[in-house]
């Protein structure tokens, strides 16, 4: 009984011990609450489409947790609207967009339409993507969104936003 | 005690069989189903549970399962490689082990079935959309589940009872295969089990839009199926080892006279020899694992490995290095059962003064909690001279190293009661020496590469080589050694001279791998956020929340507790059924 007690004792202090690390010791960190499934409206405006396409980029679409220099998963948007406008040209490239905002669309859609050589898959020798098709998987984005980060990605990248808003029913009437 | 013995046996095959029918009704009822869309669910698809916290009960149910399932999975196949030793070595304590180990586990796998029934039960009565969904893409496997199940109750008993009666002769082949066939079915039930939880993390054969259009082979072969196999193989292997090195510890502790002693630190040390036997791949299978969520999604990769669950892997990193120190500490009290022990004790310090370091980098974390202050004196999130430290290069050869220096812990055990008196010892020694310099070398070099000079995408592929390296140093010195030893100097080796401190060693590991597990366990569930099938199923349920690893934690303790408790009780009633038959 002895023995009993003192194995007893000793566990318990070790499964106090872990737990007293977990909930004390470590910083406490309380994970996000689950994203609400908002209802995203048509923007009425070229800015409201931008600003759309921000909020998307850092947070439902989860883009800037790999375009970034500390991460360094992925290659950097900054001037990702100019590149596309050049990338197209390039001979390497097998895509079928003909032009960069076609290009910055494929690139969401069809991520290994064309890789950027050193950041294709594991072994794929830079065929295909580590990226998903933003319309599925968890990221689950609509076209009103794709067509939002597209227009953010152009203003970041100082080129003229050629993304338009949806025409509504009310512009529609109008014209 | 024959009465309530069979009384016993009525039960838990009454038991059995509940389960067997409830698998069989899975399998009906899904096979009606036709392949669906993920339904799009709100908070009037969960029943209302009138105060139960609906995902802690689950959890728990899944948790206590699991730890069970562990436990009887890895257990048998212990047996049968001790069975298989004895055979070959006609060394009788192999058997009569191998029969002990398989009494302990033997009411664990009634609770198995137990705790299996009731998590099915939970689920289906808790998230019932969840299950329909699961069940018709995953019908037919309850069929194949529920013949595995079947098939291993009936191989157990057989095993189990006839263990006397195949004891000699071809008899003794034939109760060996009705162990592998034990075990084909026990790995069989788990591999199906896998196909489930793995598609949950990682679906395949979905659409874009969520439409389930692959086949059932495509379901079960997702993207994390086989690393999770081999995974959950290992660490079951190391867990059952573990918990029955602490049955022998405990054992050890309790015995009355010097040959129970002895008998049960053998026990002791050749079930912790198989734990930390099987714990030495087991972070190589790790790697895969993660390499192979990655490979899924960036996305959940980076919410394991960088994201709010980066902490956890610092409190892995304490339990690990808890595991590591505790098995050292071990062998190295183990130099006290031969006579020349005492000659290596002075390298101890030396080993543990390496394995504190390597523990130290891989507690290490990358990103700090800092205030805005402390970030700007700092430059960032990360500290410039040991922020790499936090990084799988750095983690990658902090264990790799702990590794070569836990198994040169074990060459000096075995060099305890022998002394080489090959003519080219002193060159088979120097080899030794120069394999394990050249591979520390080799490791630290791969890992300050990987680590500083290439780019983030490329850094984790420093695990390959180092693993390689580590893994040819152990098979090249074991080979080393094997032929070194041939005809060695023999001294007095005697098994129960162990200090009693040296046992909670090994109920140390016992409840580290228990913590462990639930903790890992937690976490693998946990990186699907919000989502029932990863990005196909959203959780709509008002505990779709991520917890904290604080919460985890209390729920694992809470857990261990009850699942150690339990399994007390299960030794307790194994020594009882021992007393009472040998009366």
């Amino acid at each position: 009984m002895n023995n009993f007690l003192k194995v007893a004792a000793f566990s318990l202090a070790v499964i106090g011990l872990y737990t007293f690390y977990s909930v004390w010791v470590i910083p406490p960190i309380n994970p996000e609450a689950p994203p609400k499934e908002a209802v995203v409206e048509e923007p009425a405006t070229v800015d409201e489409l931008v600003e759309l396409g921000e909020s998307v980029y850092n947070g439902k679409g989860a883009c800037s947790l790999c375009h970034t220099a500390a991460a360094g998963r992925a290659p950097l948007l900054e001037r990702a609207a100019v590149i596309a406008g050049q990338r197209i040209k390039e001979p390497g490239y097998k895509g079928n967009a003909t032009h960069a905002e076609g290009y910055l669309y494929e690139s969401l859609v069809n991520p290994s339409a064309y890789v950027v050589p050193g950041f294709g898959a594991s072994g794929s020798a830079d065929k295909v993507s580590p990226m998903l098709d933003v319309r599925g998987s968890s990221i689950g984005l609509n076209e009103t969104e794709i067509r939002a980060i597209i227009a953010y990605l152009q203003s970041i990248s100082g080129v003229e936003v050629t993304i338009a808003p949806a025409p509504t029913e009310e512009t529609k009437a109008k014209e | 005690m024959a009465l309530s013995n069979k009384r016993l046996s009525i039960i838990k095959v009454v038991f059995s069989l509940s389960f067997f029918a409830f698998l069989l009704a899975v399998y009906f009822f899904a096979s009606g189903q036709p392949v669906v869309s993920a339904p799009v669910l709100g908070a009037l698809d969960y029943p209302a549970t009138h105060g139960v916290n609906r995902r802690l009960a689950v959890w728990m149910a899944a948790q206590m399962h699991l730890w069970f399932a562990a436990f009887v999975l890895a257990v048998p196949i212990l047996v049968l490689i001790l069975e298989f030793i004895g055979v070959i070595k006609k060394d009788k304590r192999y058997d009569r082990v191998a029969c002990e180990f398989l009494r302990v586990s033997i009411t664990a796998f009634s609770l198995t079935a137990i705790t299996g029934a009731l998590l099915l039960l939970s689920l289906i009565v808790f998230y019932p959309q969840l299950m329909k969904y699961l069940a018709s893409i995953f019908g037919p496997t309850a069929l194949f589940y529920a013949l595995f199940f079947l098939f291993e109750s009936a191989t157990l008993y057989a095993y189990y009872y006839g263990w006397g009666r195949m004891s000699e002769g071809s008899l003794k082949w034939v109760h060996l295969l009705i162990g592998l066939g034990l075990n084909t079915a026990g790995t069989g039930l788990m591999f199906v089990a896998n196909a489930w939880v793995t598609f949950m993390m990682t679906p395949a054969g979905v659409d874009v839009s969520g439409v389930f259009n692959g086949n059932l082979w495509e379901a079960v072969n997702n993207h994390l199926w086989s690393p999770m196999n081999l995974h959950r193989f290992i660490a079951n292997i190391a867990y059952g080892g573990s918990i029955v090195g602490a049955y022998a510890a405990y054992r050890y502790l309790s015995a009355a006279n010097e040959k129970e002693r002895a008998h049960y630190d053998w026990m002791g040390y050749t079930s912790s020899l198989i734990a930390i036997g099987a714990l030495l791949p087991l972070p190589f299978a790790g790697y895969w694992l993660t390499a192979e969520i990655y490979s899924y999604s960036q996305q959940m990769g980076i919410t394991l490995m960088g994201g709010v669950f980066a902490w956890l892997f610092i409190v892995q990193a304490v339990l690990i290095g808890a595991l590591f120190l505790a098995a050292n500490y071990y062998l190295w009290c183990g130099f006290g059962r031969g006579s020349y022990g005492e000659r290596y004790l002075g390298y101890v310090k030396y080993i543990a003064f390496v394995i504190a370091i390597c523990f130290l980098v891989w507690f290490t974390p990358h990103t700090l909690i800092l205030t805005p202050t402390e970030a700007r004196a700092l430059g960032g999130q990360y500290h410039p001279y040991l922020g790499p430290l936090g990084l799988m290069p750095a983690k990658n050869t902090a264990v790799n190293i702990m590794l070569l220096f836990t198994f040169l812990s074990f060459l000096l055990y075995r060099r305890s009661h022998r002394t080489p008196t090959v003519a080219w010892a002193a060159y088979g020694k120097a080899a030794q020496a120069g394999l394990f310099t050249a591979a520390v070398i080799n490791i630290t070099f791969l890992g300050v590469y990987y680590g500083y000079f290439t780019n983030t995408l490329y850094k984790v592929a420093s695990s390959v080589p180092q693993v390689a390296t580590t893994l040819f140093v152990i098979v090249a010195c074991l080979v080393i050694e094997a032929f070194m030893l041939r005809g060695a100097e023999r001294t007095e080796f005697r098994w129960g001279r162990m200090p009693g401190r040296s046992q909670y060693a090994l109920l140390l590991i016992a409840v580290s791998f228990t913590w462990l597990m639930g903790l890992m366990g937690f976490v693998r569930s946990a990186i699907r956020q919000h989502w029932h099938v990863y990005g196909v199923m959203r959780d709509a349920s008002a505990e779709a929340f991520t917890p904290s690893i604080a919460y985890a934690a209390k729920v694992v303790s809470i857990g261990t507790i009850i699942f150690m408790s339990i399994i007390v009780f299960i030794f307790w009633l194994s020594s009882a059924g021992r007393e009472a038959s040998d009366e």
